[in-house]
């Protein structure tokens, strides 16, 4: 499957936004880094925040 | 999406049908091999493309090409076309598909986009039950019941997800161990300039110092490339020329691989080789104990749930006897722990290989660039090749290093080419020429100059260390989040699946107790959310827990199959089809029960369409008397033949049936039409009030037998019910009884006056001779009749309750009639 395919799927959602709401309050995920994952996890969910991360590393700052 | 009219043609059995379930629920029966089932084929290969019954387990050699179309005729024959009501169109959509072109519909391209979120649902099995899929719910094992039940949900994207975020995980893992190695190489170049085996803060911040004082500056406290010439100026060069190069560094890099390559290193090197060989061979001898590594943190979980008494995985749902699956689990444990310990082993003995390798390497590395910058004979140029050489098999060992289990034994290094990887043969002659070959060429340096470029070396390579810490702290971060975000997620998906699971068992055990309440104290079925799977609990006449196949009978197992269905049917996507097909599923189930469910559908699913099939009259005719069928969406396949497929008859409203008849001024037809439909109908009036029939072995009853038996329970529970109304006092409801045996009394009066023109042993020659205008009284008698036994407003039949046992009540499935039988002075 395309993880970029993997969206807007009402259990996936609950599950992400479980996720991002518990990523609130940790340190490893400052506030740029929230936003931007939580625009990944918006337009392509956690896979394709797990793509970038995995792939590209660094830019996910940029 | 509703169905409204499907159209089928040469499709598994059916030659040419045109049935109206006209958006209602429907009832499609007959005998085993009327072609039944080829209508359940029909819509799901109109809405899909496909035929489910044709593919899965045991369908090995059966095809939609080859066994789709109606047998003799060819795809292009075989064409099934559907009128349904979509959400969110006005009028009713068409949809055709013919079986040699399964991917194509035709219908406009916004019904495409609809219809594929439909046909989505469909296969995976969302909207159709079969006997099949019942033992695929019910029968399986937890973790195999939430596997389907998943596919069923369209959840499997969220194990899709999973796997992407552990994916993500262990390629972050593994960017973070490459970038602590890239740190380790970035030292052992620093190293180089400060001649040391071990990277030292220290001593690095000591000799920047040194080179400072020698160019007249200050000393710094903070190791930071940018910092080492802060405040300092370039010597000017001697005689005023650049050097090619700085005798006393290159003197230095020559004696570190003296050093790097000293015998007792060497041995040292090739003895942890030994080890690494020994320890990785051993592993490669038990390869469960890697992969009992990777499942420690499961099994140590598992663990928590066990104790001595456990007969069942926690995980998987095997049964195990008693205390082997604590002892088997810390036996794993045990091995993965011995396996971390190896690991750990394997690390240090990496370590002792590559830390030398890569401080040899980063000083081969110096040298090439040192050596090079000398203007120096074909020899030298020779001899730079032979360095190359060397860094390269270097290279080669670090990088075997990396993943030493999965490749350091199969790399191709020998043990005994590792101590010559190190301290290759003649290399101490080669350095010997290149010292030789810097001597002729060598340039005099000022102090400075030489401090200088001490300093040019180490802010160089500590700013390739400072970035190479940059990128192992990011690569540090981003496997920290890589973590973090793998176990929220695991622990979010437990807690979406678990509410989801406990939401499907609440209604489970709703459905399941509206349809076996009366047994609740003998057979007690329960469904659980149990981890990652669904578990059933059945209880067998208290007598404790079992499989739900193990001991229960079909019928049970068929309702607790429906009831799951029904209840994980909600959990589909609201909207996309209000379509249920019940393909046969309560063949086991007995007659009760059947009207329990009947009680389900009718008041759980109000704004569904059940399609559904059965072979079984009785369980035909009563959707039709629980009024969850109307009278017309019966309908009756007969009479199958290869030719003509089965022969259709879609009912009318049997008043309806018969006005057509007197329409066409066929008394004959109407008042058999009205005697059959009779008989029926009292029928199951008689099995609804509990009417006593009188016995016959012969085990055939007609009207003759029906009608006096339901007239008279009714009159005997009216008059229950007015006597009950008495005794409580209750005038109001007196009066209304009063006034129904008021008309019980009439209808009856005039039935009695015309039962003689429907009867059997009379039709053949009175019939023929009747007139419409004859036969309208006993039309009109018995319509009145009937509708005495039916609920003026949902128009279902009156039942006795309880069925068994003695009556109480008498109701209609809306409620509206309810009469009270009990008296005060027995309640």
């Amino acid at each position: 499957m395309d993880q970029h395919e993997v969206v807007d799927l009402p259990l996936v959602e609950q599950i992400v936004n479980q996720v991002l709401e518990r990523l609130a309050g940790n340190s490893a995920f400052d506030a740029e880094t929230l936003t931007r994952l939580q625009e990944l996890a918006r337009s392509g969910g956690l896979a394709k925040y797990a793509q970038v991360i995995s792939s590209l590393g660094p830019d996910l700052e940029g | 999406m509703r169905l409204i009219d499907l159209m089928v043609q040469n499709v598994r059995g059916l030659t040419d049908i045109h049935l109206q379930p006209d958006k209602k629920n429907t009832v499609i029966w007959g005998p085993n091999g009327a072609g039944k089932s080829g209508v359940v084929d029909a819509i799901d290969f109109v809405l899909t493309g496909r035929i489910s019954r044709l593919e899965g387990e045991g369908t090995r050699g059966i095809t939609l090409v080859q066994h789709g179309p109606h047998i003799d005729h060819d795809l292009e024959s075989a064409i099934v076309t559907a009128i349904v009501e979509l959400p969110g169109f006005v009028e009713p959509i068409t949809l055709t598909r013919c079986m040699a072109r399964p991917d194509e519909v035709s219908c406009c391209e916004e019904v495409k986009a609809n219809l594929s979120e439909i046909g989505a649902v469909v296969r995976k099995g969302g909207i159709i039950l079969t006997r099949r899929d019942i033992l695929r719910y019910i029968a399986a094992e937890a973790g195999t019941r939430a596997d389907e039940i998943q596919k069923l949900l369209n959840i499997e994207d969220i194990e899709a997800v999973r796997e992407s975020l552990y994916r993500a995980r262990t390629e972050l893992r593994r960017g973070e161990q490459n970038a602590k190695r890239a740190v380790d190489t970035a030292k052992a170049e620093v190293n180089v300039t400060l001649g040391a085996p071990q990277y030292n803060d220290e001593r690095l911040l000591e000799l920047v110092n040194e080179c400072r004082k020698k160019l007249g500056s200050g000393p710094i406290d903070v190791i930071q490339s940018t910092a080492f010439k802060k405040g300092l100026t370039p010597p000017a060069p001697h005689q005023d020329k650049q050097p090619a190069f700085n005798p006393t560094f290159f003197q230095q890099v020559i004696d570190n691989i003296r050093q790097g390559t000293r015998e007792d290193l060497t041995i040292g090197v090739a003895r942890a080789d030994q080890d690494l060989r020994l320890l990785l061979t051993d592993i490669k001898a038990h390869t469960d104990l890697l992969a009992e590594l990777e499942r420690l943190e499961l099994n140590t979980q598992a663990l928590r749930f066990v104790d001595d008494t456990t007969t069942k995985c926690p995980v998987c749902d095997a049964s195990w006897p008693e205390g082997y699956l604590k002892k088997h689990l810390e036996e794993k444990i045990a091995t993965a722990q011995e396996a971390e310990a190896t690991k750990k082993q394997v690390s240090e003995v990496v370590q002792s290989i590559a830390g030398p390798s890569r401080g040899l390497r980063a000083n081969i590395n110096s040298l090439i660039s040192v050596i090079s910058a000398i203007k120096a004979g074909e020899k030298v140029r020779d001899d730079i090749k032979t360095l190359s050489v060397w860094q390269y098999s270097l290279d080669k060992l670090l990088e075997m290093l990396t993943e030493p289990v999965a490749s350091y034994l199969d790399s191709g290094i020998t043990a005994p080419s590792v101590a010559r990887l190190l301290a290759p043969e003649g290399f101490e002659s080669l350095l010997v020429r290149f010292e030789e070959a810097a001597r002729k060429e060598s340039p005099v340096l000022t102090p400075q100059q030489i401090a200088w470029d001490t300093l040019s070396h180490l802010e160089e390579s500590v700013r390739a260390l400072e970035n190479r810490n940059r990128e192992k702290n990011a690569a540090s971060l981003y496997r920290s989040r890589g973590e973090i975000l793998y176990t929220e997620y695991e622990q979010a998906r437990e807690s979406v699946l678990r509410g989801l699971y406990t939401r499907i068992s609440g209604r489970f055990a709703e459905f399941y107790g509206l349809l076996h309440g009366d047994e609740k104290d003998s057979f007690n079925a329960q469904l659980h959310p149990d981890g990652a799977g669904l578990k059933f609990e059945v209880d067998f006449l208290g007598r404790g827990i079992h499989h739900p196949r193990a001991l229960h009978s079909e019928g049970h197992q068929d309702s607790m199959g429906v009831c799951l269905f029904l209840a994980l049917n909600e959990e589909l996507s609201e909207g996309k089809t209000d379509l249920i097909v019940l393909d046969d599923v309560m063949m086991s189930v007995d007659t009760s029960h059947r009207k329990d469910l009947c009680h389900v559908l009718r008041e759980k699913f109000p704004n569904h369409q059940f399609i559904i099939t059965t072979h079984d009259r009785t369980w035909a005719k009563q959707l039709k008397q629980e009024t969850v069928v109307e009278a017309q969406q019966v309908i009756e396949f007969t009479g199958w033949t290869i030719e003509t497929g089965p022969h259709v008859h879609q009912q009318l409203d049997l008043w309806q049936a018969i006005e057509k008849e007197i329409d066409r001024d066929n008394v004959s037809e109407a008042a058999f039409k009205l005697r059959k439909g009779s008989e029926d109908f009292f029928e199951s009036v008689c099995d609804a009030l509990g009417a006593e029939v009188l016995y016959n072995s012969a085990m055939q009853w007609q009207l003759d037998d029906w009608l006096p038996a339901a007239m008279e329970q009714y009159k005997v529970l009216l008059q229950r019910a007015r006597r009950a109304a008495k005794d409580w006092g209750n005038a109001e409801v007196l009066v209304v009884m009063d006034e129904m045996e008021s008309v019980r009394k009439q209808i009856y009066g005039r039935t009695y006056a015309e039962q003689w023109a429907i009867n059997a042993s009379v039709h053949y020659n009175n019939w023929e001779n009747m007139s419409r205008e004859d036969f309208s009284p006993v039309i009109d008698a018995f319509r009145d009749l009937h509708d005495l036994f039916v609920c003026s407003t949902c128009h279902g039949m009156l039942q006795k309750l309880p069925r068994k046992g003695a009556a109480e009540i008498v109701k209609c499935p809306c409620g509206k009639v309810n009469w009270n039988l009990k008296q005060k002075s027995v309640s």
